[in-house]
């Protein structure tokens, strides 16, 4: 029993006594367009928004006001039409393929810092392999020259490269 | 004594929670809430329920996703790696050859 000051009957504006209202547990009081987003302002009963907390803290959600992203994943992902067998099977998916993740996340990581490294010198190692092979054909040692796959690479295909490793685009 | 008609305080009132979604997703949950004849706050609550217990599996889905991308990556940077090192290797061996050439 709580004496509710706020409602709009006389009765609960003089304060009678009244038995408490269950209050909804999400409230939208406003949603307002802004571009390609909602805005949205939401009243939540202490309940719910205490359970909402309890899972965000619980496991983990709520550094550095992640908490504001990770409420509208909830929404987005509740509205969602798959199917939980298939979620269910990313998970096993998941747990398989786990140390082979964790595995290859480091070596991409070590190859890119490599490949990146080769890569600032490209052009200079490119033209320096071009005079060696001249040099040696010229030396009577074309037997020891091969034609390799970097001959035929293109401005283009150097310029990807210096793209895809020294800027990371 | 002045006190007397001071409005009493709320001492618990409901939290506000302020956040944006796409409006695309905003416009399904009109959308289902029609489709479900319930109202758009009990499609939230139940959209909000749902995605809190769906939470890890689609971190998972999205995780799994991700790993068939660094596993393509991982063969490309793999592949260059090859290539950018056997330049490298093979101007050291063209070297050492007309350094052993010139003796």
């Amino acid at each position: 029993m709580k004496i509710n000051w706020h409602g709009i009957s006389n009765k609960k504006k003089l304060g009678v006594l009244q038995e408490e209202q269950p209050v909804e547990p999400v409230n939208i009081l406003e949603a307002r367009k802004a571009d390609d987003r909602v805005h949205l302002r939401l009243a939540m009963s202490r309940g719910f928004y205490d359970e909402l907390y309890k899972f965000l803290e619980q496991n983990g959600l709520t550094y550095w006001g992640n908490d504001k992203r990770v409420v509208p994943l909830f929404i987005q992902y509740g509205l969602s039409e798959e199917s939980r067998e298939g979620l269910e099977k990313s998970e096993n998916d998941l747990l398989k393929v786990s140390s082979r993740y964790a595995a290859i996340n480091f070596q991409t990581s070590e190859y890119y810092a490599m490949n990146q490294a080769i890569a600032m010198g490209l052009r200079m190692h490119l033209e320096e392999n071009k005079y060696l092979k001249q040099k040696m054909k010229a030396n009577d040692l074309a037997s020891c020259v091969s034609e390799d796959e970097w001959d035929k690479w293109d401005e283009n295909y150097i310029n990807e490269l210096y793209r895809k490793y020294v800027f990371g685009k | 004594m002045f006190q007397v008609f001071k409005r009493k305080k709320n001492n618990n009132p409901e939290p506000i929670v302020e956040l944006f979604i796409d409006a695309p997703v905003y416009e399904q949950l009109k959308k289902r809430a029609l489709v479900e004849g319930i109202s758009e706050n009990e499609e939230l609550l139940r959209a909000l329920r749902r995605g809190m217990s769906d939470y890890w599996l689609r971190v998972a889905k999205y995780e799994i996703e991700r790993y068939e991308l660094v596993e393509k990556l991982f063969e490309q940077s793999k592949r260059d790696s090859e290539l950018l090192g056997a330049i490298i290797n093979q101007n050291e061996l063209f070297h050492e050859i007309l350094k052993d050439k010139a003796k």
